[in-house]
Parts: structure tokens; C-alpha cells; sequence
């Protein structure tokens, strides 16, 4: 079995693969990325932000377009359109995730908590915008409009 | 196949080498050892070298409880003719407050157990860890989820930095 050298020194270790922290002498047991993605999937869209801080692993998994689909959807459960359509425009423009954090944020008051479902005009407007976005990335005839910004 | 077994018994052996006993229908609510029964009925003896004894004691815990439960409201129901509906409400209740007590353990074993429910394949025990390990990051910061799951970080400064720009309001304190 491996053994553990290194007993004193405890100078700043390399940045690298030592997930294990000194201060915990077993190391809790390492979920996989699928069930680590499982667990996240069941986070509100704030914790989806903090976990996205946690780590690089972490930040992989918390910014995956999936869970921030599922995440719009959440709010846009009544609005009757085909979730599948929905997909391959959102999908196109940027990824749920940017229409999320740039366009739809913006306008939910976030008290932790607190869920209100999206109006169908702001899940048109908050698509006309990422599309904005999008040409003005693209440099297009509306790329003088920064995204994210104007109107 | 369905086959009543009359009291067929298993033993399934952990990774620490200590045998488990159980009835073959408790052993069946995990669907891993359910195929393998399926591949091979003669099968009597399960070395399962992925559980520790102590997680896959609670893991048969776990599922002769809910065993349990069906059976009573199986017979519950063989007995009325038809189930009422206050008792079955009532019945899966009490699971729930089983449940919600048997996830009263430290983070250690919930994932140990998580990731045995996986290996077994024991979808409502896997649901039911999966979700209070949710629960559990649920409005934490980075910090704290960090120092719940012993995580260390390895993004830079510029990195968190960009993440936590791009999200504020996920970092605004809620209370």
C-alpha cells in the first residue's frame, strides 16, 4: 500500500490533484461526476451559482447546459411551448445557462427561496435579447449594441 | 421470474469480509443482485467487494424496511378487499419519517451510501441520498459547501472572481 512520507512541513502544497484536505484524517469518499451531477441537478439556480465556486470539477458540473434547461424550464412550466423547439433555438444563441444569468437574472428578484414563474412576454423579451447578444458577438449589423446592455 | 420464495435466503458478503443473511426478497431490492438471481437462480453466496460491513448493513437496513412496508400494505389490502386511503397515507407517512430519520448521519456515510446505492442500484435509497446531500449544499456559500464535503479549491483568484461577477445574486446574503 501507498505510505505517507512526508510527516512535518506542512508548507503550502502544489495546487495540484490533492483533492484530500490535511485537517480531515479520512477523506470523505468521492462521488463520481455522474452523481455529483445528480445532486446538483436538484439545486435552485443560486446554489447552482455558489457551486460553481467551489472547484474546477465543481464549476464543470454546476455550468452544464442541462441543469440550467432544466432550470428555465422550472420557471417557464406554464408557458405551453414545446420544450424541444425551445431547445434548439436557446441552444443556437449562446445555452440556457448565458440566457439565465445575462437576460433572466436580471429580472427575478432573488431572495432565496422565493419562486415566481416568468411571464410569457419576458420569456420573449429575454429571447429576443440573447439573440441580440448573439449578432452583436457575431459582429453583425447589431453589434454596435453590446450584449447584455441598451434598449 | 415471479416466484414466491418461501423464506429463500442469501448471504452477501462485504468488503471487510462479514456475511450478511437475508431473505431473498429483501436481497432483490437491489436490482444488481436481482440480475444476478435472474442470470443465476442457484446463486446463493454474493460477495459484494465495493460495501463496507457497516454501509451494507445499513443498506439491508434500508431495504427490509421498505420491504416491510409493502407487505403490510399488501396484506392490509388482501384483507379489506380494497386499500383505505387514510391508512395508506398514513403508512407512507411513517416511511417518510423512517426515511427522514435514517438520513440523520454524517457526511462520511452519506456518501458512502450514495455511492452504494449506485453499486446496488437501489433507486429509492440513491433518490433519497442524492437529495439530502441537495439539501444539504442548499443556500450555502462556497465556502461552507467546501468545508462540508472537505473540498479543496483549485480555481484561481481570477477565476472565482469571474464566476462571482457573472452571478451575484448568488452571492447576496439571504438572511
Amino acid at each position: 500500500m501507498k505510505r505517507a512520507s512526508s510527516s512535518s512541513s506542512s508548507s503550502s502544497s502544489s495546487s495540484s490533484k490533492k483533492l484530500k484536505s490535511e485537517e480531515s484524517p479520512s477523506p470523505i469518499p468521492d462521488l463520481t461526476e455522474d452523481l455529483l451531477y445528480e445532486v446538483l441537478r436538484r439545486a435552485d439556480e443560486r446554489t447552482l451559482g455558489a457551486a460553481a465556486c467551489v472547484s474546477s470539477r465543481w464549476r464543470r458540473l454546476a455550468q452544464d447546459e442541462r441543469i440550467w434547461e432544466s432550470v428555465c424550464l422550472r420557471h417557464w412550466a406554464a408557458l405551453g411551448c414545446a420544450p424541444c423547439q425551445l431547445r434548439s433555438v436557446v441552444m443556437a444563441l449562446g445555452g440556457f445557462r448565458k440566457l439565465y444569468v445575462s437576460y433572466l437574472a436580471p429580472t427575478v428578484p432573488t431572495r432565496s427561496g422565493r419562486r415566481r414563474r416568468w411571464s410569457r412576454d419576458e420569456l420573449q423579451m429575454s429571447l429576443s435579447m440573447l439573440s441580440v447578444g448573439f449578432f452583436g458577438m457575431m459582429g453583425g449589423p447589431m453589434g454596435k449594441f453590446p450584449p447584455g446592455k441598451g434598449i | 421470474m415471479a416466484r414466491s420464495s418461501t423464506e429463500n435466503m442469501i448471504t452477501l458478503m462485504s468488503s471487510d469480509g462479514e456475511e450478511f443473511m437475508v431473505t431473498e426478497k429483501v436481497a432483490r431490492e437491489c436490482t444488481t443482485i436481482r440480475n444476478m438471481l435472474e442470470d443465476d437462480c442457484v446463486i446463493t453466496n454474493i460477495p459484494l467487494p465495493n460495501v463496507t460491513s457497516d454501509i451494507l448493513s445499513m443498506v439491508i437496513e434500508y431495504c427490509m424496511e421498505h420491504v416491510a412496508a409493502a407487505e403490510k400494505a399488501a396484506a392490509e389490502t388482501a384483507e379489506k378487499g380494497s386499500s383505505s386511503a387514510p391508512a395508506a397515507a398514513k403508512a407512507n407517512k411513517d416511511l417518510e419519517e423512517w426515511d427522514k430519520a435514517f438520513m440523520n448521519v454524517d457526511v462520511y456515510t452519506l456518501c458512502d451510501l450514495i455511492l452504494a446505492a449506485n453499486y446496488l442500484n437501489v433507486s429509492g435509497l440513491l433518490d433519497l441520498t442524492i437529495q439530502t446531500a441537495a439539501n444539504l449544499i442548499k443556500g450555502k456559500s462556497p465556502e461552507q459547501i467546501r468545508k462540508t464535503f472537505h473540498i479543496q479549491n483549485d480555481l484561481s483568484l481570477e477565476e472565482e472572481e469571474k464566476i462571482r461577477s457573472q452571478t451575484p445574486w448568488a452571492f447576496e446574503k439571504s438572511e
